[in-house]
């Protein structure tokens, strides 16, 4: 296998790795968060149905969680063996937040067994409420820190480089990268997001199945709503990461956007296809790039040209950014319209169709994750540390990276399977309505015990 | 001002929407109660 055989390999392999991760590992950040609100709100108002919703999504959530550390343990071992060049030089310098992101992660997961083992244990049910604190507050750390690694990819700082070694190196400069803030907040925000969607999907689909229960109906309320509020952070902070990409890394905006000429009042260019430099069958939204950019309509927006061919990104980005964008936009609507709807009593929002779209916005969630995880990484291109070392300047040269790629894809194809299967099965097992009954059986059981009116 | 917003504004949006959610959480009237209860209300 040659070189640039390895190079290619190496690329797939962790392009599948992070494609295949990113979808629990965004399931293992947002979902202790919803868990606590729902915890919350059924302390709050007493309800039983909120505290139940809480348990089943706490069940789940360990199945993630499982398949998560086994993607991630991969996608260390994989940075090590696939990128040694790039470690050896980036490891020296932003080794810090990876050790984090594993003491993050050792964090949720001690409070996560903790918190598992002691429902019911607890008289006053806040107490074992403050037990997810620390799991929810692990999992978005986790997150956070593996984020300012990927974000020291894309704008590296606190380090010198004399005679081709890294000297006075300052790893808290690096962490603090211009790119961390947008970064790590997208990412946060996104994964509540795509959560709180997922979770509303299985509500939904339990509703079109047949079900009539108010604890649906109770769960695919608190859920829409919640992804509204995530996604109209994640198109804010969405906004607020165009203009550091107007400000450090113009060339993936513009090649994003297929912006070639440098020019003020630029527009925004949705969907369309490029022929040679022209951009045809577009939707053009006049000065958005502009505003997208410097907040200002008539600012001026680096294009493509400005740069050397070979460090220009590769132009499908722009599909990726625009399938993220486009499904961030249709959630915001379709959870806007829930929400104004039921405010206001629209029946449609109770109908079969809207419900579907309901449904559907689980996975499109994901699929917008992806597409803003794959723009991200080949928006990057052709660097693996942004001015620094190019991506094959960092891979391995062994020979072997495409029967890792089989046996890793077979792996994964186990996982994913096997984890549906799990979570299917511990739920269709146990469904709702018969948990309700038996916890309704239990409370009047302990009222007769203690000699009190179980009504 | 590019500096705030490329610095700081993403943690305060981000801090935001996290009190935002527990704060709308809570109500549910719309599918615990009907039309008429929460005309009422």
């Amino acid at each position: 296998m040659g070189n640039e055989e390895a190079v290619f390999f190496s690329r797939a392999l962790t392009e599948l790795t992070l494609s295949f991760h990113i979808i629990y590992a965004t399931i293992g950040v947002g979902v202790p968060l919803m868990i606590m609100i729902a915890q919350w709100v059924g302390i709050k108002k007493n309800d039983e149905h909120y505290i139940l919703l809480a348990r089943r999504w706490a069940r789940g959530f360990v199945i993630t969680v499982a398949v998560g550390v086994v993607t991630g343990t991969a996608i260390g071992l994989q940075l090590s063996l696939l990128w040694p060049n790039f470690m050896e030089l980036a490891g020296q310098v932003i080794a810090l937040p990876l050790f984090m992101e594993t003491f993050a992660f050792f964090f949720e997961a001690i409070f996560l067994g903790i918190y598992l083992y002691t429902w019911d244990r607890f008289d006053n049910q806040k107490k074992h409420l403050l037990l997810l604190v620390p799991v929810a507050l692990g999992a978005s750390f986790s997150a956070v820190f593996i984020t300012i690694v990927n974000a020291f990819m894309n704008a590296p700082q606190g380090f010198d480089i004399v005679d081709g070694k890294l000297v006075n190196i300052r790893p808290i400069l690096a962490m603090f990268n211009p790119a961390m803030p947008t970064k790590v907040a997208h990412v946060v925000v996104t994964a509540y997001m795509t959560s709180a969607f997922v979770l509303a999907a299985i509500a939904a689909f339990r509703l079109l199945k047949g079900s009539d229960h108010i604890y649906h109906k109770k769960a695919l309320h608190l859920t829409v709503k919640l992804g509204l509020v995530f996604s109209l952070g994640a198109l804010l902070i969405g906004d607020l990461s165009g203009k550091y990409l107007a400000e450090y890394q113009p060339e993936k905006l513009a090649a994003a956007e297929w912006h070639f000429e440098t020019e003020g009042e630029a527009p925004l260019m949705l969907y369309g296809v490029l022929d040679g430099q022209e951009v045809k069958y577009a939707i053009k939204i006049p000065f958005a790039l502009s505003i997208l950019a410097h907040s200002n309509p008539m600012a001026e927006v680096k294009g493509l040209n400005e740069y050397p061919a070979d460090e220009i990104p590769p132009l499908y980005i722009h599909y990726l950014f625009d399938t993220m964008v486009s499904i961030g936009m249709l959630m915001i609507a379709v959870s806007g319209l829930y929400w104004l709807g039921s405010r206001l009593g629209w029946a449609f929002i109770r109908s079969r169709w809207f419900r579907w779209i309901l449904f559907a916005g689980g996975p499109l969630s994901v699929l917008a994750v992806e597409a803003g995880w794959w723009y991200a990484e080949v928006g990057r291109q052709p660097w693996i540390l942004r001015g620094i070392m190019k991506t094959p300047e960092g891979a391995t040269t062994s020979g072997q990276v495409d029967l890792m790629l089989y046996l890793f894809a077979l792996l994964y194809l186990v996982l994913g399977v096997g984890s549906v299967v799990v979570l299917r099965r511990m739920f269709r097992r146990n469904p709702v309505e018969r948990e309700i009954a038996d916890r309704e059986a239990e409370r009047i059981a302990e009222e007769k015990a203690k000699g009190g009116d179980p009504a | 001002m590019n500096e705030f917003l490329i610095f700081y504004a993403p943690f305060i949006v981000l801090i935001g929407v996290i009190i935002a959610a527990f704060v709308i959480s809570p109500f549910d009237d719309a599918v615990t109660k009907g039309p008429k209860e929460r005309k009422k209300k």
